[in-house]
């Protein structure tokens, strides 16, 4: 299991290209700028930039086929957005996967 | 195990040939330069009566196994070594990609003749046979037919295209022709089902995505077939999955398509969203409110599917259609496999809008789709056993399964009809026509036991997509420019 963890950043109104590049300067990589930020990277720049943590969780991929897809769960409780990106962004939501409705 | 392991090595190490038999006038040769070998040549070529039994007697004799004994050659198998000792000759191992469209679906090795090296027939097999070849592994195809099962299913594109009745929407020529419909998934294998039919499938990757060729799982190369179905025209865009769904469906919504189509989803009872979810929230609003794409989801198997619970989305259902007529339609029940609830999260928010079809418990297996060979849903509903298994194999590159998966599929199909005809359709118009045009379903129960009945119900919402009834109203709808129109007084 890869252990790079995806999220979506929501910016601050107007702050999108500043919040990407301070993200990007960090060490994480930007796939997509929108609405949201949907960025990724190593777990380790995860724990040591936001404070957050993970947990390795199952979840069902699909019922038809009784398979189960396995991710990281990202604990929110420690996440604190870092000093640098405040003026940036207002949140960080982490991915789990979906289920499929064969 | 070292049986099994010395079974194998000897497998490795077998020549599989085929001797071609001496023709019986000795001037003639099927590999001289000039020869033609066709029907009315053929018959040129014949060995004299009983040379391939001879021929096979010395083979046999000779330490090799023969196979099959046919006019023209003889097959058989024999180990390396004594095909090098018979014919005095040397082969190398040599190893080539199964199939070249698929690179990696990984390689075969076989032994091949190498190019110039002497090779002798033997004087015992010399008045029979004129050459030896070892046989290089073909490349297997999977069917672009789907195989026959026994028990009552629908097949694509024919029968899905007529139950849904957009099959009367063609014959006017309103095939989904211009339209680009965008469908995020777990991948798009190129089965030879969407080449021979001539569709426009592409695919592309997600961000985090990789190798756009292979669809481990099989879910999207599955489930697009039903949007052929009901529009065969269409141009087509996978967006295979990575780890983030919220950006394959960014990524579908850049593409700026007409309609999307989405068969996945989180189960979510409850009253409120999740925070990881809020940014898949805000891309759904988006593409349908600023991009003006009609974006369809699948209600959910059982699930309180979301995004498939959002109110501006179109939440397809499901209902089951039998073999049977009952009155002017088929015989019709809503599906007991797909979900309809009313939204926590949205109050005021039913689900679903509209359906599309689908099997029945325990596993719907209801309409045969192409998928990659041996991917993971292949290999998990093959088999005998129906109705938990679809009786088809476990690597043929079909399956027959359904869900509500393959019901948002369907109503995307026939959205992409809608907005041929009038591309100005605004997604909450289509919404309203595909639900005053839906066939009504008055019987059955949906998997959490709400009741179809007369009129819109809780099971089937408006009820059953109808491709033709939808584009009858939708010809006549005509866009207004609300600037140029006095408000009313």
């Amino acid at each position: 299991m890869k252990a790079i963890q995806s999220a979506e950043i929501t910016p601050a109104p107007g702050q999108s290209a500043q919040a990407a590049r301070a993200l990007q300067n960090m060490g994480f990589r930007v796939l997509h700028i929108g609405r949201t930020i949907s960025v990724e990277g190593q777990q380790e720049l995860w724990i040591r930039i936001f404070g957050v943590t993970f947990r390795i969780k199952k979840k069902v991929q699909s019922r038809e086929t009784g398979t189960e897809s396995l991710y990281y769960e990202a604990r929110m409780e420690t996440l604190k957005i870092p000093d640098d990106l405040k003026a940036l962004i207002t949140d960080v939501a982490f991915m789990e996967p979906p289920e499929f409705f064969a | 195990m070292m049986a099994k392991k010395r079974d194998s090595r000897e497998k490795q190490e077998m020549i599989v040939f085929e001797a071609a038999l001496r023709s019986a006038a000795p001037e003639v040769s099927m590999f001289a330069k000039n020869s033609v070998l066709n029907l009315d040549t053929i018959d040129h070529f014949k060995p004299p009566k009983g040379a391939g039994r001879k021929a096979a007697l010395v083979l046999q004799e000779l330490g090799f196994r023969v196979r099959h004994v046919g006019t023209y050659s003889v097959s058989g198998e024999g180990p390396r070594r004594l095909w090098e000792k018979v014919f005095h000759t040397q082969v190398e191992m040599r190893t080539q990609p199964r199939s070249k469209a698929h690179p990696d679906a990984g390689k075969i090795s076989y032994w091949s003749h190498i190019a110039n090296t002497p090779f002798r027939i033997p004087p015992a097999l010399e008045p029979f046979v004129e050459r030896a070849y070892p046989q290089l592994p073909p490349t297997f195809f999977e069917s672009p037919l789907p195989p026959r099962v026994k028990y009552h299913h629908l097949r694509v594109p024919d029968d899905v295209a007529m139950v849904c009745r957009s099959h009367i929407v063609h014959q006017q020529g309103v095939t989904g022709k211009g339209v680009l419909v965008a469908m995020p998934d777990t991948g798009f294998y190129k089965h030879p089902f969407y080449l021979w039919h001539g569709y426009n499938y592409q695919a592309t990757l997600s961000p985090d995505a990789i190798r756009v060729e292979r669809d481990e799982y099989g879910h999207g190369t599955a489930e697009a077939a039903n949007i052929f179905a009901n529009a065969p025209d269409i141009d087509f865009i996978g967006v295979k999955m990575g780890g983030n769904a919220t950006l394959a469906f960014k990524t579908a919504s850049d593409l700026y398509p007409a309609v999307m189509t989405n068969s996945w989803g989180w189960d979510l009872p409850g009253a409120v969203l999740p925070n990881f979810l809020k940014p898949l929230e805000a891309a759904v609003i988006e593409a349908v409110r600023d991009r003006g794409i009609v974006v369809c989801f699948s209600a959910g198997n059982g699930h309180y599917g979301f995004p498939g619970q959002m109110p501006d989305v179109i939440a397809v259902g499901g209902v089951y259609a039998y073999e049977e007529l009952s009155g002017w339609d088929f015989k019709m029940e809503a599906s007991n496999y797909a979900s309809s609830f009313d939204s926590q999260i949205y109050p005021g928010r039913h689900v679903p809008d509209v359906c599309g079809l689908v099997g029945m418990k325990p596993q719907a297996v209801y309409i045969m789709l192409p998928l990659e060979p041996g991917c993971t849903i292949d290999t998990a509903l093959g088999g005998t056993g129906y109705p938990n298994k679809d009786e088809t194999s476990k690597t043929d590159g079909w399956t027959v399964i359904s869900g509500t998966s393959a019901a948002s599929p369907q109503v995307a199909g026939v959205c992409a009809l809608l907005k041929q005809v009038v591309p100005g359709l605004s997604p909450a118009v289509v919404k309203a026509i595909l639900k005053a045009s839906a066939r009504d379903v008055k019987l059955g129960q949906s998997y959490q036991g709400q009741p179809a009945g007369e009129g819109h119900d809780g099971a089937t919402g408006a009820g059953l997509v109808d491709g033709y009834a939808a584009y009858q109203l939708a010809r006549s709808v005509a866009i207004r420019d609300l600037n140029t129109v006095p408000p009313p007084s």
